[in-house]
């Protein structure tokens, strides 16, 4: 496979974004979600 | 101070906050005493930039207008300061004021500002950058620098209410308006090539003529149609909030 | 509204592993967590198809795999923006003003930005690849960018304090602001080009002819993108949800607060 490197960084660049901004979300789920009780929130 | 409560002419309102802010400005002479030699020192500045004296000339109505976006935006926060330092904006609301009447009288005032600067910037890149204006294009020159103006005023105007009072407002204010004036600048730009003749003979571009000049002027009046229609509707949504 | 104390972890509901605590987080439902797996085997399809079934273009060699990537980025970009623009005209025009269409738009302008980001790095990458250059003037690139700023924006305007509901309004507004700036964008760019002789890589992936592994690959990719932008403005959207109710109570709290300390008080 030529260009190898180009075609691994893509890669990397966008499942690497994705996977921190969804680590983060979860967590500032978890911060945030502490003084919730769960019977309160509307989705569930 | 004003009062303008229950008038129900929104040109009226309009007239009003638009002396009310050029009265402003004349007694404090901001635009002359600051914001003008600040455009002017980005010209200068720019001829250092680019170093030689054949680009510049050639690119003298891209600086021109980069030059008057930039004061744009030092304007707009001259005229909201103005209107949040003690409230005068929460004033203007609880009379009732229509907001439609102050974002024209506003874009107004700010449309007259930046006219007066435009009117000295060129001679100030005529000046600095040996820049000719043919005298046939004198028409498609005055009419790009009004509608341009209309549209930078009518912009300004509406996302600097958006900003007013808000802490950051200096910081933010370039970001939200820089993107939005692309199109005149752009615009009003290749107008003023067109106008000056600055690209003939460059090698960039030959024959281009006056004619090259006018699709532009439609776009410029386009837009500031598209966002003083924008501006009237949406400034009263945006001044109900404290 | 009640008001309970913060930084309490109830014993029952305190989960032991970290993977734990994520998969029982307070913004999870069973619906989240079933389109969280889709998610999850979308991208391993993804890779497994993109960077080894998938055989190679003939014309663009193997850098049409980074087609896979940038092509559903962009796709779920646009589609956030739209849904952005959409929910703003909801919560100014509807009756009820409801919050939520305003948190809908917000997380999916943040969703939409990120992804706008991955498509200008990867779109880079690819044009490296195939023009020769990480960017060209073209029309459709540079709205791309011009999206991309006028979104930060846009975010940067929804933190800029004071209650809910002038956030909403503000950013609305903006929201549907960014539906008129766009077209004006792309028009004024293409009129500006179109003056220039002819680009040099005019017609940026028009001539790829997508069939077989490849066209099936970059479906995999289109399908496994859009289910993740749903999970993840879905997930923003209850964050949000949160960080505005937590406000609210911490608001609550401290005028209780200020209460007892001047019973007498006639300012509450």
């Amino acid at each position: 496979m030529d260009d190898a490197g180009f075609i691994f960084a893509c890669y990397g660049v966008t499942l690497g974004a994705v996977l921190l901004y969804a680590g983060a979300l979860l967590r500032r789920a978890r911060r945030t979600g502490r003084a919730a009780r769960t019977e309160e929130l509307p989705w569930s | 101070m004003i009062t303008v409560v229950g008038a129900p002419d929104m040109w009226r309102t309009a007239r009003l906050v638009a002396a009310k802010d050029l009265r402003i400005e004349w007694r404090s002479r901001q635009v002359t005493n600051q914001v003008l030699p600040f455009a002017g020192l980005t010209l200068v500045l720019f001829a250092f930039a680019l170093d030689r004296d054949d680009i510049t000339s050639r690119v003298a109505p891209g600086l021109f207008w980069l030059a008057t976006t930039f004061s744009l935006i030092v304007l707009v926060q001259r005229s909201f300061v103005v209107e949040t330092q003690d409230g005068a904006l929460d004033t203007l609301r609880v009379a009732g004021v229509d907001p439609a009447g102050i974002y024209l009288g506003k874009s107004i005032a700010l449309a007259v500002q930046l006219l007066v600067l435009e009117v000295l910037l060129v001679f100030g890149v005529i000046v600095f950058y040996a820049s000719n204006i043919r005298p046939a294009g004198i028409v498609l020159v005055v009419t790009t620098a009004l509608l341009a103006t209309c549209g930078l005023a009518f912009v300004g105007t509406l996302y600097g209410g958006l900003a007013a009072g808000a802490k950051g407002r200096e910081t933010l204010l370039p970001l939200l308006l820089l993107p939005v004036v692309a199109p005149v600048l752009i615009g009003a730009t290749r107008a003023f090539e067109a106008a000056f003749g600055t690209r003939e003979g460059n090698g960039i571009r030959t024959g281009l003529d006056l004619a090259d000049g006018w699709p532009w002027v439609g776009l410029l009046a386009v837009f500031a149609a598209v966002f003083g229609a924008a501006g009237v509707l949406a400034f009263g949504p945006l001044l109900e909030e404290a | 509204m009640s008001i309970t104390v913060p930084n309490v972890e109830s014993a029952e509901t305190a989960p032991r592993r970290p993977w734990m605590r994520l998969w029982r987080g307070v913004t999870s439902t069973s619906f989240s967590r079933g389109l969280g797996i889709a998610v999850l085997v979308g991208l391993a399809w993804l890779l497994v198809f993109g960077l080894v079934f998938s055989p190679e273009d003939e014309i663009q060699d193997s850098s049409v795999r980074i087609l896979y990537v940038h092509v559903p980025t962009a796709w779920v970009a646009y589609m956030a923006f739209a849904v952005t623009a959409l929910c703003s005209a909801m919560y100014l025009f509807r009756k009820s003003h409801s919050l939520t269409w305003d948190r809908i738009a917000g997380a999916s302008a943040e969703v939409g930005v990120m992804f706008m980001g991955l498509t200008l790095v990867t779109g880079a990458l690819w044009g490296r690849l195939t023009w020769g250059v990480f960017w060209a003037w073209d029309a459709r690139l540079t709205t791309t960018a011009f999206l991309f700023v006028t979104y930060i924006g846009y975010l940067a305007v929804r933190r800029l304090g004071g209650s809910h509901e002038a956030r909403a309004r503000r950013s609305a507004v903006l929201g549907l602001l960014a539906v008129l700036e766009i077209p004006l964008v792309h028009f004024s760019v293409r009129l500006w080009r179109s003056l220039h002789q002819e680009a040099s890589v005019a017609n940026p992936n028009g001539d790829v002819k997508l069939d077989g592994l490849m066209l099936f690959s970059l479906v995999v990719g289109l399908v496994a993108f859009t289910l993740l932008y749903a999970w993840l403005v879905m997930h923003r959207q209850r964050v949000m949800y949160l960080e505005d109710r937590y406000e609210d109570v911490d608001l609550d709290l401290a005028l209780a607060e200020r209460r007892s300390e001047n019973p007498g008080g006639s300012n509450g």
